[in-house]
């Protein structure tokens, strides 16, 4: 069952609903299905925002990833709340303030550290008719920011955080959750679009203040079907350089994505095979961008994959 | 001096003909290198044989046909070199 | 790369950005037919542009991959950071700036690293002291952890209560 609620928050995102406690849902996110219960009312409201329209599972259906958001201690002066992981307490303590960017950040966790029956790249993925947009980057890279407003205009956020591609494809697999966005990129954002749907903001984190786009706005956000990859794009926002797309060449992206990559070492030969699958099929560009509008044209002008064009001719 | 594999098993290169890097995969320690072509080539002449250094300068003058034979005589040495610090030749004395 | 890759050059010169620089297009790389010079600059270079240490063994051993040149990192983290100054073939400054990048951001407040500096002239990011252990086995083989998040220290049985 889909539940369409309102979304967070006053302002312009319109009123404010009290969640529904305690939330417990098992979520399908992928190929993936969480189990999440929670008793605390803005990770609960955050929650009912952004994943709204995800599918549900079965109560009795297999669950990947059970995760728990609860308040910690006894003390009543003490707002602290911990993110527990098949019952374990996994990363310590948090301000209560800040419990669902520690939600995000744990369901990211849960991830990247399973789920190695892909090659992951730490990347955002977006997706046109034309095929997956693999952006990889390290945090700061300005990846998230741009796949936020590629969302709003149209693409298809395949994820905000990783590109899941099975040893021996040039597919990705979609895994869309939130966009996760920071500090200067709310407002970025916000003033993009006014059809931007945030979560609650965390604020004073160790990354300055973090808020959550709903990422589920295109009307195939849960297909899950694999997206042939088209190109591998490294984003990098700079005030100071000269906008550019430029080819790069392959054996240097290679090193650079399987330095970003979660399990590119664990998988061994086979991820050495895995990502020479992928890189000698894939065009690779470095994207040095100031403006969202003009990095978002370049993308559009980026072309296809040899594999891509080939399967287009045939269908 | 004769030089060998260090590795067990020759090391994976994925390599692009238009380019002048290659990226090998030492089975051996996991380690990934991004070389240069000229390094990959030594590699692969290498294989399973233990050459000379005046052999495989031999064998690169044939693979390098466009630079001089002086060229990879002088570097050939030092390139051997970088690649025993990887753990990737291995020097007989 | 096809041809056609390579022969597709799209200018966007029209397009400027808020400070007047032109912003360019360049999908072609060097075709073919420089064979002689990117021989001669396989020869003139270091055979080894750049090492990805198996982060497996890395988060086992505790040394390996989160290294960098000091002098390269400092200079890098300086406001007034030239990069001419650095290494010169393209591809390595890329790289070892993508590695001075995310080794800045470990070692950010919270983030869970810090930086300790080797007698050979190197910076290393290593996991903050004894208050947070490295995430689970098969986690810290990721080579990820996710920013200002350390996992717990598995604290001792307590006695049962008495009721």
């Amino acid at each position: 069952m889909r539940v369409q609620l309102l979304p967070f928050g006053g302002d312009d995102n319109g009123p404010e609903r009290s969640p529904v406690l305690p939330y417990c849902e098992s979520l399908a996110v992928g190929p993936y299905t969480y189990r999440i219960r929670t008793t605390l009312p803005n990770v609960a409201a955050g929650l009912q925002t952004l994943y709204g329209d995800f599918p549900r599972t079965d109560t009795a259906a297999f669950v990947d990833f059970d995760i728990a958001l609860r308040r910690h201690g006894i003390f009543p002066g003490r707002r602290l709340s911990r993110f527990c992981f098949d019952g374990r307490d996994q990363f310590g303590p948090v301000p209560v303030e800040q419990a669902y960017a520690s939600l995000e950040w744990g369901m990211n966790w849960c991830v990247s550290v399973h789920c190695n029956e892909y090659l992951k790249l730490h990347a955002a993925v977006v997706a046109s008719d034309a095929g997956a947009i693999i952006m990889p980057g390290v945090p700061g890279a300005g990846k998230s920011t741009l796949c936020a407003a590629l969302g709003l205009s149209g693409w298809r956020i395949l994820s905000d955080e990783h590109a899941l591609i099975r040893p021996g494809s040039r597919q990705v697999v979609p895994l869309c959750r939130p966009v996760s966005l920071k500090n200067e990129s709310i407002d970025v954002i916000r003033r993009f679009s006014r059809d931007a749907v945030f979560g609650p903001p965390s604020l004073d984190t160790h990354k300055g203040t973090v808020q959550h786009m709903k990422g589920d706005i295109h009307p195939e956000s849960h297909a899950a079907e694999p997206v042939p990859i088209r190109a591998l794009v490294f984003p990098r926002f700079s005030r100071d350089e000269p906008q550019r797309l430029r080819a790069r060449p392959r054996t240097v992206s290679f090193v650079l994505a399987a330095y970003h990559s979660f399990n590119y070492s664990l998988l061994g030969e086979a991820g050495f095979r895995a990502m020479s699958h992928l890189i000698e099929a894939t065009p690779c560009f470095d994207l040095v961008y100031r403006d969202l509008e003009w990095a978002m044209g370049a993308l559009e002008r980026v072309p296809a994959s040899a594999a891509l064009r080939q399967s287009a001719e045939m269908a | 001096m004769y030089f060998s594999l260090a590795t067990s098993r020759p090391p994976l290169v994925y390599s692009d003909p238009e380019e002048d890097t290659a990226v090998c995969f030492d089975p051996d320690s996991g380690d990934t290198h991004l070389l240069s072509v000229f390094a990959s080539v030594v590699l692969s002449e290498l294989g399973d044989k233990t050459l000379s250094a005046a052999d495989l300068t031999e064998a690169l003058k044939s693979r390098f046909h466009t630079a001089s034979a002086a060229e990879i005589a002088t570097y050939t040495p030092t390139l051997l070199e970088e690649l025993s610090n990887l753990g990737l030749v291995k020097i007989h004395e | 790369m096809s041809e056609s890759e390579k022969d597709i050059t799209t200018q966007s010169t029209a397009d400027e950005s808020a400070t007047g620089q032109e912003a360019t297009d360049d999908l072609s790389t060097e075709s073919a037919h420089s064979r002689r010079r990117f021989t001669r600059q396989a020869l003139a270079g270091s055979a080894v542009v750049f090492s990805l240490a198996n982060r497996s063994a890395w988060s086992q051993s505790g040394g390996g991959d989160n290294c960098i040149s000091k002098a390269f990192f400092d200079s890098f983290t300086d406001p007034g950071y030239v990069e001419s100054i650095h290494p010169q073939n393209q591809d390595e400054r890329l790289l070892m700036q993508e590695k001075a990048r995310e080794i800045q951001e470990l070692t950010a407040p919270g983030g869970g690293y810090e930086l300790v500096e080797t007698d050979n002239g190197l910076y290393c990011a290593v996991e903050t002291g004894t208050t947070s252990t490295s995430v689970a086995a098969d986690s810290s083989a990721s080579g990820w952890t996710p920013p200002g998040w350390s996992k717990r220290p598995d604290k001792p049985n307590k006695p049962d209560k008495k009721k």
